[in-house]
């Protein structure tokens, strides 16, 4: 509470004189049935879905099913104390959640409670779970990049503020990690964000503040948790009330990060309210609106025109497949409402690629207008160039003599994979991403050991930083790359080069042996140099 | 207990019949509660489900402990049927639901007022007054005494609560002090 003691005083005066003439009318009702985290009432003729009903012992509900002669009920927190025939009372309020800047910094409860034993959260306002999206005209194109700091996403699969884009893979492929990165990337930025943990153990959750709290990303971050252990309901109404924090940021014309970690999860502990709220099940049991579900859940995500304060909700949905199998039903429904996904393998995972981002199948549907011009400048063709280095990785497998050209874009394409690779809580600055990306594909990494290229890409780094902070300063400020700063940054890598141990160079012979290197024979020979970087993908 | 949608049904059919008059629909009612309290008792429950007896026996056990003077031309059948389809449990509430017709035929609202104290004469029929006043209804009321309600009166009816106590009030003030 704020404000001096005799305002305080006067407010508290007049809403005692107010409290002497009220009277209160509220719709009550009676338990017929409890159980699972369900309630079935009866009576409660007024009441509006979505409403909070009041049940004995301050257990809060919230009415979903509206039916002739009862209302289906889910419930907030511990039931075991409620009877049939107990009354409930209707509360006149729509299920809401705290919003506001104090929640920032603070692990909370999807209804806004502290979690963190940091005290109670005394927020400036509440704002209701559900709400409808921003209309086409509240809108205006997303355009403005969000840096995830990880140079394969920013350079091949840019996301912009205001975006939806899917992070897809079997687990432990690094979905939360990328989540997590991305996070920690807007250290330097003016992005909150939202951490959504979703029917995840609770050790998990615990993990994940802690290591936004080392890499000091604690303090713009709110991670609104649902575990495991929480009611199914508790769990489905976890990403509204973190996209309703979103939200807040959002209108008042900030921008806003909210990922959901994830809605498999969500869709589970959905079909199970659903059943036993006794809606009729579809495909795998999922009842008829779980595509409704995520849809109106996403579509809150958006870059609101200059006129409605120009703020941004970008959302990362996090999505677990089972076996690769990305064409499963949720998967599917997701993909199709997302602006782009992110697909991570288990096969590149393993083969020592981190983050393990599948080039052909990740797509960002913004494409470049999410990207700074700098960016595009030097990664425009660094998709497809992958994509059809993996293609010719794969059969040269079975040749065994292969032409001058193959060759040379096997050893580029295993070039670009290395520089591509990254460690987990290490984003990397746009600037940086340009230096690193701009030396592999003009080839100045070609006639280099492929084991050697992420430690030299580090000291390539620190002696641009070093001897050439011009360049790095230009790239920082203009945020493109010309001609004449590219010629420079050119001129810098060489005289790199030129410096550098001649060790890490190949060989003649080893250079024509390069285009026969097997990727997995590539990827062991990588251990040495990617050993550093394995790290668990989920922690 | 309320009633449910099938006990409804069952009540509503019976209402039907006997609404053509209403000194027959006061019997009925009483009828219909006897065969509920019968139905609450969980061994004349099981009895009255039980497939080994015949449903005459049951109908006559429960038209022994109805009153005699009731006419119960068309409750026998009524009962012979919920019976046959092995629907004893719709007993239970069938008399909630009944009068719950019975009240809207007839404009009559029941309603429930607690309060901390007794309330006199005067103070009831100025409730009453007031609620009738309220709703156009001819207004039935109960009382009862809470005395966690400190003062003041929250009157029931239908699934709606009029809260006047100084304990709603309180509730409600350390509620707005919890969010302010």
């Amino acid at each position: 509470m704020q404000g001096r003691p005799d305002e305080v005083s006067a407010i508290l005066r007049d809403q005692l004189q107010r409290l002497e003439k009220q009277i209160q009318m509220v719709g009550v009702g009676t338990v017929l049935e409890i159980g699972d985290g369900i309630a079935r009432l009866y009576g409660l003729a007024d009441v509006m879905s979505s409403e909070l009903v009041e049940f004995p012992g301050d257990l809060m509900g919230i009415a979903l099913n509206l039916e002739e002669d009862n209302v289906g009920c889910i419930l907030m927190g511990p039931y075991e104390h409620v009877k049939e025939g107990d009354e409930v009372r209707t509360t006149g309020r729509i299920a809401s959640t705290k919003v506001g800047d104090e929640l920032f910094g603070r692990v909370v409860t999807p209804l806004g409670e502290a979690l963190d034993g940091k005290g109670p959260v005394v927020s400036t306002g509440t704002r209701p779970l559900e709400v409808k999206a921003p209309g086409v005209i509240a809108r205006q194109p997303v355009k403005e990049p969000l840096h995830t700091g990880i140079k394969p996403i920013d350079a091949m699969i840019p996301i912009g503020r205001g975006q939806r884009e899917l992070i897809i893979g079997d687990r432990k492929t690094g979905k939360t990690a990328i989540a997590v990165d991305a996070i920690i990337n807007q250290r330097e930025t003016d992005v909150k964000c939202i951490y959504v943990a979703i029917g995840q153990k609770i050790s998990s959750i615990r993990r994940t503040a802690a290591i936004l709290e080392q890499h000091d990303a604690l303090d713009y971050t709110c991670i609104v948790a649902a575990s495991a252990a929480d009611p199914a309901a508790v769990q489905y109404i976890a990403p509204y009330a973190g996209c309703t924090i979103g939200e807040y940021v959002r209108d008042e014309g900030g921008h806003a990060l909210v990922i959901y970690d994830d809605l498999t999860s969500h869709a589970k502990s959905y079909r199970q309210v659903s059943l036993l709220l006794r809606r009729p099940p579809g495909r795998e049991a999922y009842p008829g609106d779980i595509f409704n579900l995520h849809s109106r859940l996403l579509e809150r995500a958006a870059k609101l025109s200059d006129a409605r304060g120009g703020g941004s909700l970008t959302a990362l949905p996090v999505i677990q497949t089972e076996e690769g199998d990305y064409a499963a039903y949720i998967p599917t429904n997701l993909i199709s409402i997302t602006d782009g996904q992110i697909y991570l393998e288990p096969e590149l995972f393993y083969a020592g690629i981190r983050p393990a981002i599948s080039v052909g199948l990740s797509v960002s549907r913004v494409g470049g207008s999410a990207q700074t011009k700098m960016m595009r400048a030097v990664a425009g063709r660094l998709k497809l160039d992958l994509a059809s280095y993996r293609e010719y990785r794969a059969f040269s497998q079975f040749a065994s003599d292969l032409d001058e050209t193959t060759r040379n874009i096997l050893r580029r394409g295993d070039r670009m994979t290395e520089v591509l690779k990254q460690d987990q809580y290490v984003p990397m600055p746009p600037a940086e991403q340009v230096i690193a990306i701009f030396a592999g594909t003009h080839g100045f990494w070609d006639d280099v050991k492929l084991s050697a290229i992420t430690d030299l890409e580090d000291q390539l780094l620190g002696f641009v930083h070093e001897r050439y902070p011009e360049i790095e300063n230009r790239l920082r400020t203009e945020l493109q790359l010309d001609d004449e700063l590219s010629a420079q940054l050119s001129a810098a890598i060489e005289d790199f080069k030129s410096r550098m141990d001649r060790q890490n160079l190949i060989t003649e012979d080893a250079a024509s042996e390069q285009g026969h290197e097997a990727p997995d024979e590539a990827a062991s020979s990588d251990e040495s140099a990617a050993g550093g970087s394995l790290t668990d993908p989920d922690e | 207990m309320p009633a449910d949608r099938l006990t409804r049904t069952y009540a509503r059919a019976l209402y039907a019949e006997a609404a053509e008059d209403r000194e027959q629909a006061a019997g009925y009612c009483q009828l219909v509660a006897v065969a509920g309290a019968i139905a609450a008792e969980p061994r004349l429950l099981q009895m009255l489900k039980h497939p080994a007896l015949p449903i005459s026996d049951k109908v006559a056990l429960v038209l022994k402990a109805a009153p005699s003077d009731i006419t119960t031309a068309t409750f026998a059948p009524f009962l012979q049927l919920v019976l046959r389809k092995g629907r004893a449990n719709v007993l239970r509430s069938a008399d909630e639901a009944f009068i719950e017709f019975w009240d809207e035929d007839r404009s009559v609202l029941r309603a429930q007022a607690t309060s901390a104290l007794p309330l006199s004469r005067d103070e009831k029929a100025a409730l009453t007054r007031a609620l009738a006043s309220l709703s156009d209804f001819t207004v039935e009321l109960e009382t009862s005494v809470d005395g966690a309600l400190i003062g003041g009166v929250a009157v029931r009816f239908r699934d709606r609560l009029i809260d006047g106590s100084i304990g709603g009030k309180l509730k409600r003030l350390s509620e707005w002090l919890q969010e302010y």
